[in-house]
Parts: structure tokens; sequence; C-alpha cells
């Protein structure tokens, strides 16, 4: 590099820190999120909302119109994989965004490191070669090694059966059309253990109590149990709220007070299909 | 409708659809002809290649009100022969003691199943009439002779 010290011969360093003002610039347009972020998530929620639009349709009708559900497999299809293409395009942007900060901070670092360039230190930036990577680098080579950290197919299967959104119109398509069926692929404790209401795998779509078939049908947060709400509350011995009864299933041995009990909306679902297609 | 004759009634169309080989269970008639649903008759083959094969023996099924919440009284006749059967017929077992194990998903298939274990499989630990008890732990034969011979009484009809 002994030429670019020969004048008349003048040539930049390999190496120029980024200008002060020109960062603050940088960090101003990548502070935020991207637009496209925010027309992904919106549409992810349409999406969604549009699926529980149609269940919360599917249960309020009166079930002297049980009848009248019809189920469209294929618009059930598209909408999951319509779904599957939002999500992926929004880890994709998630992937970016987190390597641009990455790259903020290092770019950062790197320029308080260094003097600002004027001509005065020209000569002595000349003389330091290789202090550091110029910005565009930085930002590749940051962006490269993020993506290959996450752009592996299992590492967005992940993201994706963690994605609330996603769960539930996938759990909701699959019900629509296989009411009496436990979920594919559940990773809920109980799901694997036989003590699940699961006879000749088929999920039971009544009350153990009543055994009549779930109306507003309620979950043991505790222990997964379902019941229909009344006569599971018919069970607890006084208003007390705190009250605690054993779980009426017979060898579970949790035991529940009216708090632990919450809707199921899925359960109520499965009854509803299954009675209209009966 | 109470939650004891709703569930009753559940139960009897789900033992009219399907229930275990060589079983019988149902309501009685009341004195108007009526059907009672708190009280059930019922009827338990023994077990094949045990002592107490060849024989159904009948018991009678009491839903309290409080059934599914409390458990049904059930009992074979009186001075029935079994170590875990009190002098009055009661039977001593824990899915039927609201205290022990009885749950109220517990169907009454599940009921009438675990008294035909119950019959070949005695629970020394908790005795509910003398003589069978103690023919049962110290005079096998003894035993044997008195379960054949009550097997005969109650013969099955088919
Ligand atoms: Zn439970």
């Amino acid at each position: 590099m002994s030429s670019s010290r020969r004048s008349g011969d003048f040539q930049l360093p390999s190496y120029l820190p980024l200008h002060s003002s020109l960062l603050r610039k940088f960090e101003k347009i990548h502070s935020n999120r991207p637009p496209e972020y925010d027309i992904i998530s919106q549409s992810i929620n349409d999406l969604v909302r549009s699926t529980r639009d149609y269940i919360e349709y599917i249960l309020k009708k009166e079930s002297g119109q049980d009848a009248a559900i019809y189920v469209d497999d294929t618009l059930l299809t598209n909408n999951l994989q319509a779904l599957e293409s939002l999500i992926r395009s929004k880890y994709d942007l998630d992937v970016l965004m987190d390597s641009t900060k990455e790259s903020r901070s290092r770019i950062r670092q790197d320029t308080k490191e260094v003097q600002p360039l004027t001509i005065e230190s020209l000569q002595e930036s000349t003389n330091e070669l290789d202090v550091g990577q110029n910005f565009d680098e930085v930002i590749i080579s940051n962006y490269n090694s993020n993506l290959e950290l996450h752009s592996s197919q299992s590492s967005f299967r992940s993201y994706l059966s963690g994605a609330p959104s996603y769960q539930y119109v996938k759990n909701v398509s699959f019900i629509l059309t296989h009411p009496e069926d436990p979920l594919p692929d559940d990773n809920s404790a109980l799901q694997t253990s036989d003590d699940l209401e699961v006879a000749g795998g088929k999920i039971s779509l009544k009350d153990p109590i009543s055994l009549q078939y779930f109306k507003d049908p309620v979950r043991s947060k505790k222990c997964l149990h379902v019941f229909e709400s009344s006569t599971i509350n018919s069970m607890f011995p006084d208003h007390r709220s705190g009250a605690l009864i054993e779980c009426p299933t017979d060898g579970c041995k949790a035991q529940i007070s009216r708090q632990d009990l919450e809707p199921d909306e899925l359960m109520q679902l499965r009854v509803r299909v299954y009675l209209a297609a009966k | 409708m109470s939650l004891c004759k709703t569930r009753l009634q559940e139960e009897r169309k789900l033992w009219r659809k399907d229930h275990p080989f060589g079983f019988f269970a149902k309501p009685i008639k009341a004195e108007d002809g009526s059907l009672d649903l708190t009280t059930w008759t019922a009827g338990i083959p023994g077990k094949q290649n045990t002592l107490w094969e060849g024989a159904t023996y009948p018991i009678t099924i009491t839903f309290p009100e409080e059934y599914p919440s409390k458990p049904p009284k059930v009992k074979f006749p009186a001075e029935f022969y079994h170590p875990n059967v009190y002098p009055s017929g009661t039977i001593c077992l824990s899915i039927l003691n609201e205290e022990q194990d009885w749950r109220p998903a517990i169907t009454l298939k599940q009921i009438v199943l675990g008294i035909q274990e119950l019959l070949t499989s005695p629970n020394p630990d908790s005795p509910a009439q003398e003589p069978a008890w103690r023919a049962f732990l110290k005079e096998k034969d003894v035993y044997e002779k008195k379960i054949k011979e009550q097997a005969k009484r109650y013969i099955s009809t088919t």
C-alpha cells in the first residue's frame, strides 16, 4: 500500500468510517419497523378474525338449524396455506430486522473507535489498514449469518407451531372436518396419556357426569378434563369461590375450583359440527 | 329434569345400545307399571375357569337422589357368601365408596365389571363378613366348596 502515499497518485483508504451524520440518518431510517411488517400483521389478524367470525356464526346457530352447517374443505385448506405464507413473510422480515439491529450497533461501535475522517486525519486513516469493515459489508455479512441461522425449515416450523394464530386456524379447520378425532400432533400434556377422554381413538363429545352431549363445555385448566358447565358447577358444595372438589373423572387426582374452569370453544365446535352431520 | 334422572336415562340408553357379554341390567317396574329409574336389578356372570363360572349372581342397585355426586348402593341377596359382602348383602368395594374411589364419571358398566372382578379377587384387607373371610384366608377347601354350592343356586339360564 506504499503507493497510496505517493503524491499525485492519491488513493482513498480501503476503509472509511461512516460520517456521524450519515450514521444518524441510517439509524433513523431503520429504527422503525418497515411498513410491510404492519401490513402483514394486519392481514394475519384479518384472517384469524374471519375464521373466528365463522366459528361464532356456527356456535350461535340455534340447535334446530344444525343441519345447515356447510364445511368447504378447499376453502379451509387455502385459508391455512395463506396464513402460513403470511407468517413466513413476517418471519423473514423479523430475521432482516434482527440482523439490521445487530449491524447498527456494530457500526455505531466501529464509528466510535475511530477519528472522524478529515483531510488532516486522512493520512493516519490510510496508515491504519483494515481498522474496520465497511458499512455495506457489515450489513450483508450480518444478514447472511442470521439468514443461515433461521432459514432452516425446522426453525420456521417450530416458530409456526408456536404461533397462536396458526394453531387456532389449524385446529378449527381440523375439527370442522373431523369433529370426533383428537387433534393431530397436539403436544399438550395429557394428549399422550390414556386418561384423556378418548375411547377407541375418538374424543367423547358427552359430559361424563350427565352423559349428554356438551352444550356449554368448560375445561379444567389443571387436568384438561372437560365437563358441561351446569353439571360440574352443581358438584361444588357451596358458593364459596375457592371451594375445591376432586375432579369427577375416575383416576384423575386433580383438585379443581370454579376458577380452574374455562370455556372450551373447540369442544363446543366439535359437538355442533358432529350433531349437524348426524 | 334432575341431574340424577337425566344421567340414569342416558345410562339406560347406553346399556341398551351396548353392554358386556353375559350381564343384564334394567330398572324395576314401579307399582303403577312405570319404570323406576332409581332402582335397578342386574346380573353378574361369574368369570369362566373360576369357582364362580356357570352362574349369574343377582344384584340390586339403588341410586340416591344425589347420584352421580354420590355412588349407588349395590347389594347381593342377604347372606351372600363372599369376604367383601356384608351379611345384609351390601358390597364393600372402593369404587362404590364416596370416601374412597367413587367418581361421578364412573359408569354402570364400570360398576358391574368391577363387581365381577371382586367375585374372583376378594380383598382380604376389608372383611365384611366373618365366615367367608375366615375360610378364604384359612380354609381354602371349605371356601371353594361353599362358593361352588352358591354357584349352583344362581345357575345361568342361558
Ligand atoms: Zn381431571
